[in-house]
């Protein structure tokens, strides 16, 4: 896929200098060099391959940017504007382009987004396993919820999707709430990415409504969902363990003194939601697994 | 005598198709910006409502005449040309400019501003769409009567 959406010099240079496993995101802005996240760390993108000097790195046109978005469309900008809207498009192979541009608004309403000035390709990679240690914590006497906590880049979301595989074997349903279309990716009603034989999907809408339509349809055992972001968030997460569904989110936070500090986890923690807390980090790369808390913020597993 | 006669008719019937051809082009014209409307009028109303993707509305279109302009761009979409390249066929200068101009710009707007584009373009191939009808209309006949003519002529000064 990436061969169709990139110009086709930054395509000749992934594929014949560098290891396509390690680049985790392409970063297009308007008059400005490429940028490329390789192996975790930020570089520029030259045409020998990657450069810390900007002056020798690949400098993107406006119009560069506007084909990248047009062809991952697949020539179809109009049939993706209510992703469009909230930032991203994801297309095959799930990766997913976060767009900057100029916003068009009809009063309070976000019509679409024109004149892009920036996109950002991350490409995902999926790492079987690597959900296995808090596995071992989520899923030991009994099934838990937990929080994954970690700072962006950490590897969040690939744990997430590791861990949604891996509790199939156990579990009959799960629902996984894909609010950005980060965890499954589904393009065309298929997910992209595996996620598990047992998993439903709801994509692209509010996790509010997503969890109380789940709910009432689908039965799950098991709710996954990625960021809780606001108030309303944790409200949908307390409401769903209150009728007795495990959830397993994630939320931004390096430290347990940051997670206090967001809103609405106060209050869930207060009303004991979530069993399990598990901080990543990027300490020897993504998805390095810290502390492990449990319901009273008791660590039962020390980083090594 | 019988070479004669055999040249009279032979350069009739050259006379004759040279006149069906450059008449059938005229037909071929008219329909192709028919063609073009009818695909116009589609695209408009499943942009608006299934929001299918381009290539697998385009890809359903049954069509003649603008079906290698629909496969050229169909290429073009999944990469398999590295530009957009469409054919001259029998459009005029302009009608040729106007085409590729519309495929260009197909998809690359929100749903709003591509169905007003649409339109817009719709008008610009209605006018081109008359202006060959009438054309095929006014000179379409005379077109193979001249050619058959021509060709008697010259078979009857060549006897």
């Amino acid at each position: 896929m990436l061969n169709k959406i990139l110009p086709a010099e930054v395509f000749a240079v992934i594929e014949t200098r560098l290891d396509k496993a390690r680049v985790y995101e392409l970063r297009f802005r308007a008059e400005m060099p490429v940028v490329i996240d390789y192996g975790g760390r930020y570089y520029y993108l030259g045409k020998n391959g990657i450069t810390d000097e900007s002056k020798n790195a690949m400098i993107a046109s406006c119009e560069t940017v506007k084909n990248i978005v047009v062809k991952a469309t697949e020539f179809s900008l109009y049939s993706v504007n209510n992703q469009l809207v909230k930032g991203f498009i994801t297309i095959n192979g799930g990766i997913r382009l976060g767009v900057c541009g100029e916003i068009v608004r009809d009063g309070n309403t976000v019509k679409t987004i024109k004149n892009f000035s920036s996109v950002n390709i991350r490409i995902p990679h999926e790492i079987n396993g690597c959900s296995l240690t808090a596995c071992s914590f989520i899923n030991d006497t009994r099934l838990r919820s937990a929080l994954i906590v970690a700072p962006p880049g950490a590897g969040k979301t690939t744990v997430l999707r590791d861990l949604c595989k891996n509790l199939n074997h156990d579990i009959k349903n799960v629902l996984l709430v894909d609010e950005r279309s980060e965890i499954a990716a589904v393009h065309d009603g298929r997910p992209q990415l595996d996620v598990g034989k047992t998993t439903d999907i709801i994509s692209n809408c509010t996790k509010a409504y997503a969890f109380s339509y789940g709910i009432r349809s689908m039965r799950p055992d098991l709710i996954v969902t990625d960021e809780l972001m606001s108030e309303e968030d944790f409200s949908a997460v307390v409401n769903a363990a209150a009728g007795g569904v495990c959830v397993i989110a994630s939320v931004h936070a390096s430290t347990p003194e940051e997670l206090f500090s967001r809103a609405g986890f106060n209050w869930a923690f207060g009303k004991k939601v979530f069993s399990r807390y598990v901080f990543l980090s990027e300490r020897k790369g993504p998805g390095t697994y810290e502390n492990i808390y449990d319901a009273e913020m008791k660590c039962i597993y020390f980083a090594s | 005598m019988t070479i004669k006669l055999f040249l009279l008719f032979s350069l009739t019937a050259l006379g004759t198709v040279t006149g069906l051809i450059f008449s059938k082009k005229l037909t071929r014209r008219r329909r192709y910006f028919e063609e073009l409307i009818l695909l116009i009028n589609n695209l408009i109303s499943d942009f608006r409502f299934k929001q299918s993707s381009v290539c697998d509305l385009l890809s359903s279109f049954e069509a003649a005449e603008v079906k290698p302009t629909v496969n050229e761009f169909i290429r073009y979409v999944r990469g398999e040309d590295k530009e957009l390249k469409i054919s001259k066929l029998d459009l005029s200068e302009r009608e040729y400019v106007f085409v590729k101009e519309m495929f260009s710009v197909l998809g690359t707007y929100d749903l709003e501003t591509q169905v007003f584009v649409l339109d817009n373009y719709k008008l610009k191939a209605e006018e081109f769409y008359a202006a060959a009808k009438d054309k095929e209309a006014r000179y379409g006949k005379t077109i193979v009567k001249l050619g058959f003519l021509l060709g008697l002529a010259a078979g009857i000064v060549l006897l």
